[in-house]
């Protein structure tokens, strides 16, 4: 049963920065990189290669999660950008920018998260991350177990 | 398989590989559903409100309301530039009727937006720019509207039916919270690859320092 949880847990993980990776990608990169202005972070010429790599690392590194492939690997990198989303969020909060949006999802995407609503999806995804990468049972159904006897070298 | 370390097990390499190209292969093929086929394109709700390519390298976003008088002299700045510079540039109109201040700016972006739907959106806002001392000073601007509908040859008929229709308005209203969402205040307002500035002088700046560095400022 346990397993079972570990397994959904990194299936839902997976699965919502695939879903995040997509839209980004489905739509022009000019869309989130107005969303990454939005927050005044970043330069220009690092928020245009942001805007570009980004969705692609979430839709990747997402579905080596969700599939359980390099899944501890996976899940660090994902745990990482989940922080900086935190930290970007929160300094938008403390600065009290107006934003009605997030832009997690891209500009046009599906879903539109007020910073405050997201932060906290974050950080319950903070605690998943945790549960997780304590969990042994984390690479049950998965790729990394399908391969865990060592593969013959040619 | 000998380049690779004893530790990373091949078939792991591979798996990933191909996860990765299927990652390639499902974007592009939800991009192929929209216009053009290959490239990550707006919606065609937006490319009606567009010009040029959307696969171009400098995208012009605008946040606009037609009440506005400085707006009015964008639309001639950037044709002129997509006139200098063939194939470079992508200009997109967004709706942002600063209803406070103009009060007839919701129900112009209204028409427009219908007009949009019709493929008439241009020759619709240039008689909305062009027209716009006459309009702003009428009682009811209706009667006016549908006259300039009809001079941009549309079906007026289905022009008042999506005026009436409350979708219309929530439309433009979803686009205006997207354009404060994103701290836009004034209009025009332009995104020029993603780079907020206010007013035409720093569009026009922005459209010359993009083409003497590449990059837009």
């Amino acid at each position: 049963m346990k397993r079972l949880f570990y397994v959904v847990m990194r299936l839902a993980i997976g699965a919502m920065f695939m879903v995040s990776g997509f839209s980004k990608l489905a739509a022009p990169y000019q869309d989130f990189l107005t969303a990454i202005h939005a927050y005044h972070i970043l330069p220009d010429s690092l928020a245009v290669c942001v805007a570009f790599v980004l969705p692609w690392v979430e839709l990747i590194v997402g579905l080596y999660a969700a599939v359980g492939l390099w899944t501890r690997p996976a899940l660090l990198t994902l745990w990482g950008l989940n922080f900086v989303f935190v930290a970007g969020l929160a300094s938008a909060i403390l600065r009290k920018l107006p934003l009605e949006s997030c832009g997690c999802f891209g500009e046009g995407g599906p879903v539109h998260l007020k910073p405050a609503e997201m932060i906290f999806l974050d950080l319950a995804l903070m605690l998943i991350f945790v549960l997780l990468w304590r969990a042994r049972e984390t690479t049950a159904f998965s790729i990394d177990s399908l391969f865990s006897k060592p593969a013959k070298r040619v | 398989m000998k380049f690779l370390p004893a530790s990373i097990d091949p078939r792991k390499v591979l798996a990933a590989l191909l996860l990765a190209v299927v990652c390639v292969l499902s974007v592009y093929a939800g991009r192929a559903q929209t216009t053009p086929p290959g490239v990550a394109s707006p919606s065609k709700r937006l490319l009606a409100r567009s010009k040029g390519d959307p696969a171009s390298p400098l995208w012009i976003v605008e946040y606009m309301d037609f009440q506005c008088k400085n707006c009015r002299e964008a639309g001639p700045v950037i044709d002129a530039a997509m006139r200098a510079h063939p194939g470079t540039i992508y200009y997109e109109v967004r709706f942002l009727p600063l209803m406070r201040a103009h009060r007839f700016a919701l129900k112009s972006a209204i028409y427009a937006e219908c007009a949009a739907r019709q493929g008439r959106f241009w020759p619709m806002s240039s008689l909305l720019f062009s027209r716009q001392a006459e309009w702003e000073a009428a009682e009811d601007p209706d009667t006016l509207f549908l006259g300039y509908a009809r001079e941009a040859g549309m079906d007026t008929a289905r022009l008042s039916a999506c005026v009436l229709d409350p979708a219309a308005e929530a439309a433009v209203l979803e686009e205006r919270g997207r354009a404060r969402s994103l701290g836009v205040k004034l209009t025009p307002t332009f995104f020029v690859n993603g780079t907020m500035m206010a007013g035409v002088q720093a569009l026009r700046e922005a459209i010359d320092a993009y083409f003497k560095t590449g990059e837009a400022s």
